[in-house]
């Protein structure tokens, strides 16, 4: 007895799936393709505010402190996912960058536009090794200037003259952007060309 | 996670056994590369981290930089939001905190993860993060372990606090600054918490004494909820009023008597324990905490108070709790007088019923205590022993009766042959195979010492009939020993075996034979050292000839008397040999005038060969010294025997083939712990092919024994030897490393000379690397130009070795490798002036 039952419960159940599909086909459309995931590191020396671009990209609120170590992130957008690998940028975290090249697509490298000439001096030359790298060849890169509402703060122009980009990304595509720490299109260029 | 784990590896456990036994080091640091793929395969990656985890459990070393490379490799796990294979990583993290560098680039995430929602992260986050931290780290995350000790969940909470008082060792100035946390966290509801917050507390104060004896009178007022707590400060008052003797203690001492009311069972036993202990207590306050439960522990420390208490005990042992019967029982045992026990024994078998296996061990144990108290006894507790091994019972009760009685027939001749009588009656039901092979070895044992040991061959022989191939094995090595013990069973006993001799079981069957063998021959006298050494060297060899027990030298009984004060000027010579080099030997062989005429010395051996075991009786070492014509063996040999001098010692010298042994230099008197040196010295053959071989020693001696004390030798000594290990000459011998800056002009140089080449595949050896340090070891000769270094990822690769051969000659060696198929070939050409060190190249490496 309670077996007829059982299954009589149980053909209910799947008309109601069967159903529900029916009728989001019908007034939806077709479930939108799963976004493709890339996995990119996002690199810069201490106080670029690698956290912070990542954090206002994935609209997190937690308060930003310097990265001991590195920090692993799923940044959204509209025609992809990032899987980002932030590295701290301190001089004891340098070192490690190069563990984490290996397999990655994308490389973002955000600067701090109005620091002074010494940093400037330091993530030139750290930018240039990294670039380098031979698990990094050809790889697109953008590098993303913060800090650019600051009197200081110097041009687009300025910092790819400084880093001498044109000369050592002649042979991978590249972008450089201001990034007002708030809005994705300027970071969503990685994204575009990695789905393309 | 351990459920998937489990149903994966079903196959391998339904093979027996355990699954990741045959899982290998370099496997699996192979396989944790996989961590750097792009998309992390959870399952699989949880599998080699439990691996992982499992070797370095089981104590295999990981070097720092395979540690570190996996290390880094795991760390890109945390891209995986997988909760199983996070917590994995934890675990990993904290393993590997102490192994690999640079631990501390996780310290990000796992601050992350300290802070996320997610409360399965949390407290292992936290856990994982105390273990990478070090001191100039902990400041960064002070503030979020603060809030971790006062976190809402309990797991979280206890994490932390756990975490800090494993800090608190390494760094306790910060961790004292969390005290106000802590405070808190001791109110919590949670049982758990509060007992950690306790721990930590304590360990934040127990400098100061009057903060803690504030901190347990506040603690005790406020009622703890965790029982554990409760203990805890048990413990700590107990400690405040040992070291305390002033009255200040008196509270302290109402709060222990308080807690022998609470109503955890825990906290009972804690406190009346402590009561107990306390070196200052009065009879008076024992009274309450006598409950009956401790009081076992009592009759150790206060056997004459106890005493007193007999009589209420002997009610005890009527109560209904049969745990408390038992103890009350035991401490009756222990205490009670030898006209007693009868009335004892009775009481016991009343009861022994009723309770669990464990008690009844207790009880066992107590028995053979009181056994070896008064053996006079022994009849009424072998009888009641016998009783109790008839009756039902686990194997850890059985184990425990049969030590006894065995114990008792150790130390009680009398009690042997009753004693193995009951032992007899059992194994012939007894369902534990090692409790019977016990007895049956006891048998063995005691039995030929009994007045009639042929009564047991029947029990033993139903064993042989009736039981499992352990047992009958046991059988047979107790027939055998009658046999051999007892002559008038011998006839017999043999008769019994040779059936054996058929059995299924090949370990009872090669007994069988062995024993037969042995009771036929009568004897098998020989050194146990002197076989295993024969037989040591008979596997070396192939084994062709059966091997020749008679090549065993015979047992000799030594005797033991005395021994020798090292003289200190012995002493220091002995220092400045064991910092002997090259040249120090090379003076030392001028000294001796048989070697003057020998010519200069070419080349001696880089360490000295051990010729014995290094626990043996004497120590000798070996060095070869290379001449033009001749080898000098030189024996550094020190005398482990205090009791016995040596005089002129010599090693004698069987040669192989063409060598020939020209003279012998003994030492005179070798005291105990002298170091002296003999020599030997063997002209080489001409021919190259006779060159090398093995050489097998004898040390011969003259023994004087001599007093220990005095120094002073016997006059009389005996003439013996001592077999020493067989020494080898290589092809290498004769060969001395020279470096040579420029390879390929040398190598131009020798052109019009002689030259060789010949091809070998070199089978057993299955990296190039592997192959280029064993060709420099067979040749001995030195590598030039950094060759030695092998390219990562090459198939091919070129060594070039040069050397002088001992006639002078230089001799230069070029050999190609190449890897093909997995199996590596070598081309080998080598150039001299001469003919003889190519074909001894060649000989070396064939």
């Amino acid at each position: 007895m309670t077996t007829v039952r059982e299954c009589v419960l149980l053909a209910f159940a799947f008309c109601r799936i069967g159903l529900y599909t029916c009728y989001r086909r019908i007034f939806y459309g077709p479930p939108p393709p799963p976004r493709p995931g890339f996995s990119a590191i996002c690199i810069g020396i201490t106080g670029a505010g690698k956290s912070k671009v990542l954090a206002v990209l994935c609209s997190e609120k937690d308060e930003i402190i310097p990265t001991q170590g590195f920090s692993i992130k799923d940044v959204p957008f509209e025609n992809a996912i990032l899987h980002v690998k932030e590295i701290g940028g301190s001089e004891m975290l340098r070192k490690y960058w190069k563990k984490y090249y290996r397999g990655v697509q994308g490389i973002i490298f955000v600067v701090d536009s109005s620091c002074d000439e010494d940093t400037l001096k330091i993530a030139s030359e750290e930018f240039c090794k990294a670039i380098m790298d031979p698990d990094l060849a050809g790889l697109p890169l953008l590098v993303l200037l913060n800090s650019i509402d600051q009197s200081k703060a110097r041009s687009i122009e300025e910092i790819t003259d400084a880093f001498n980009i044109n000369e050592l990304c002649s042979e991978r595509k590249w972008s450089i952007r201001n990034c007002y720490a708030c809005d994705a299109d300027s970071a969503s260029f990685l994204a575009l060309i990695l789905a393309s | 996670m351990a459920f998937v784990m489990m149903r994966r590896d079903k196959k391998d456990e339904e093979d027996g056994g355990n699954p990741f036994k045959n899982i290998e080091k370099a496997t699996v640091v192979q396989e944790a590369r996989t961590f750097n793929d792009q998309h992390i395969n959870t399952r699989k990656c949880c599998m080699i981290l439990t691996k992982l985890l499992y070797l370095i459990n089981q104590g295999e070393i990981l070097a720092t930089v395979e540690a570190t490379e996996t290390f880094f490799a795991m760390t890109k796990l945390f891209q995986s939001k997988d909760v199983t294979l996070r917590r994995m990583v934890y675990l990993t993290i904290k393993e590997m905190s102490k192994l690999a560098e640079d631990v501390i680039i996780v310290t990000s995430s796992l601050t992350k993860d300290m802070n996320s929602k997610e409360d399965l992260f949390r407290a292992s986050a936290v856990r994982a993060l105390c273990m990478i931290t070090d001191g100039s780290m902990l400041q960064g995350i002070e503030r979020y372990l603060k809030q971790a000790i006062v976190d809402r969940d309990r797991s979280v909470a206890s994490a932390a606090l756990v975490s800090s008082l494993h800090l608190s060792r390494e760094n306790f100035e910060i961790v004292k600054r969390w005290v106000n946390e802590v405070q808190q966290a001791t109110s919590s509801d949670d049982h758990m918490v509060q007992y950690h917050a306790l721990g930590l507390l304590y360990q934040i104060k127990k400098n100061d004494k009057l903060a803690i004896t504030k901190l347990v009178s506040k603690q005790a007022r406020h009622s703890l909820r965790s029982p554990f707590a409760h203990c805890l400060m048990i413990r700590i008052a107990s400690k405040i009023i040992e070291d305390d003797e002033d009255s200040k203690g008196s509270s302290l001492y109402d709060y222990l008597e308080s807690c022998l009311r609470h109503k955890s069972e825990m906290v009972v036993y804690e406190a009346a324990r402590a009561i107990v202990n306390l070196k200052s207590v009065q009879s008076k306050d024992l009274s309450p905490a006598v409950s009956g439960i401790v009081i076992e522990q009592v009759a150790i420390t206060h056997p004459l108070s106890v005493t007193t208490c007999n009589l209420d005990l002997e009610n005890l042992v009527t109560d209904s709790n049969r745990n408390i019967a038992t103890l009350a029982i035991t401490t009756l045992l222990k205490t009670g007088s030898e006209a007693s026990i009868e009335r004892l024994m009775k009481q016991i078998t009343s009861f022994m019923s009723e309770i669990s296996d464990e008690f009844k061990t207790v009880v066992v144990d107590a028995i053979k205590a009181l056994c070896l108290k008064f053996p006079r006894k022994h009849l009424t507790m072998m009888n009641f022993l016998s009783a109790m091994l008839r009756d039902e019972g686990g194997y850890q009760y059985k184990k425990a009766i049969v030590n006894t009685i065995i114990s008792i027939i150790e130390e009680n001749k009398d009690a042997a042959e009753s004693g193995l009588g009951h032992l007899c009656e059992f194994i012939e039901d007894c369902e534990h195979t090692s409790i019977a092979v016990r007895v049956l070895h006891l048998l063995g044992k005691e039995g030929p010492k009994t007045l009639s040991p042929s009564k047991y061959i029947r029990y033993i022989y139903n064993r042989v009939i009736l039981e499992n191939s352990p047992v009958r094995a046991a059988s047979i090595c107790a027939l055998a020993k009658l046999g051999a013990q007892v002559p008038s069973l011998k006839e017999s006993i043999v008769t019994l075996l040779s059936r054996c001799m058929t059995d299924s079981d090949d370990e009872v069957r090669d007994r069988a034979t062995f024993c037969v063998k042995i009771l036929q021959e009568n004897s098998l006298n020989v050194s146990v050292f002197g076989l295993e050494r024969a037989l040591m060297h008979y596997v070396k060899t192939d084994m062709v000839e059966p091997f020749n027990l008679k090549s065993v030298p015979v047992a000799n009984t030594r005797t033991e008397s005395k021994a020798d004060v090292p003289n200190v000027t012995t002493i220091q010579k002995s220092a400045t040999a064991t910092a002997s080099k090259q040249d120090l030997l090379a003076e030392q062989l001028a000294r001796i005038p048989q070697f003057a005429s020998l010519g200069p010395l070419f080349k001696s051996s880089d360490k000295p060969i051990e010729v014995t075991e290094s626990e043996t009786e004497y120590v000798v070492r070996c060095v070869k010294h290379i001449f033009q014509k001749h080898i000098v063996f030189q024996f550094d040999c020190t005398n482990t025997l205090e009791d016995q001098l040596l005089e002129n010692a010599y090693v004698e010298i069987e040669p192989s083939d063409e060598f020939e042994v020209e003279s012998t230099v003994p030492v005179a008197t070798l005291a105990f712990n002298v170091p002296g040196t003999t020599y030997t010295c063997v002209s080489v053959p001409e021919d190259m092919d006779l060159m090398t071989g093995s050489f097998v020693n004898t040390l011969k001696f003259v023994v004087k024994d001599c007093d220990v004390n005095t120094g002073e030798a016997d006059e009389e000594g005996y003439e013996d030897e001592y077999v020493l290990e067989d020494v080898e000459v290589y092809p290498a011998d004769y060969m001395q490393r020279v470096l040579k800056s420029n390879f390929a002009a040398s190598w131009e140089e020798l052109d019009s000379e002689h030259q060789s080449e010949e091809t070998y595949v070199l089978s057993s050896i299955s990296t190039i690397e592997d192959a280029v340090k064993e060709v420099t070891d067979l040749l001995g000769m030195q590598p030039c130009e950094r060759s030695d270094k092998v390219a990562r990822d090459k198939n091919s690769h070129t060594l070039l070795l040069a050397g002088v051969y001992v006639s002078g000659d230089d001799v230069l060696a070029r050999a190609r490798f190449a890897m093909a198929q997995g199996q590596i070939t070598m081309l080998l050409t080598a150039r001299s002036q001469n003919e003889t060190p190519l074909a001894l190249v060649h000989k070396a490496v064939g």
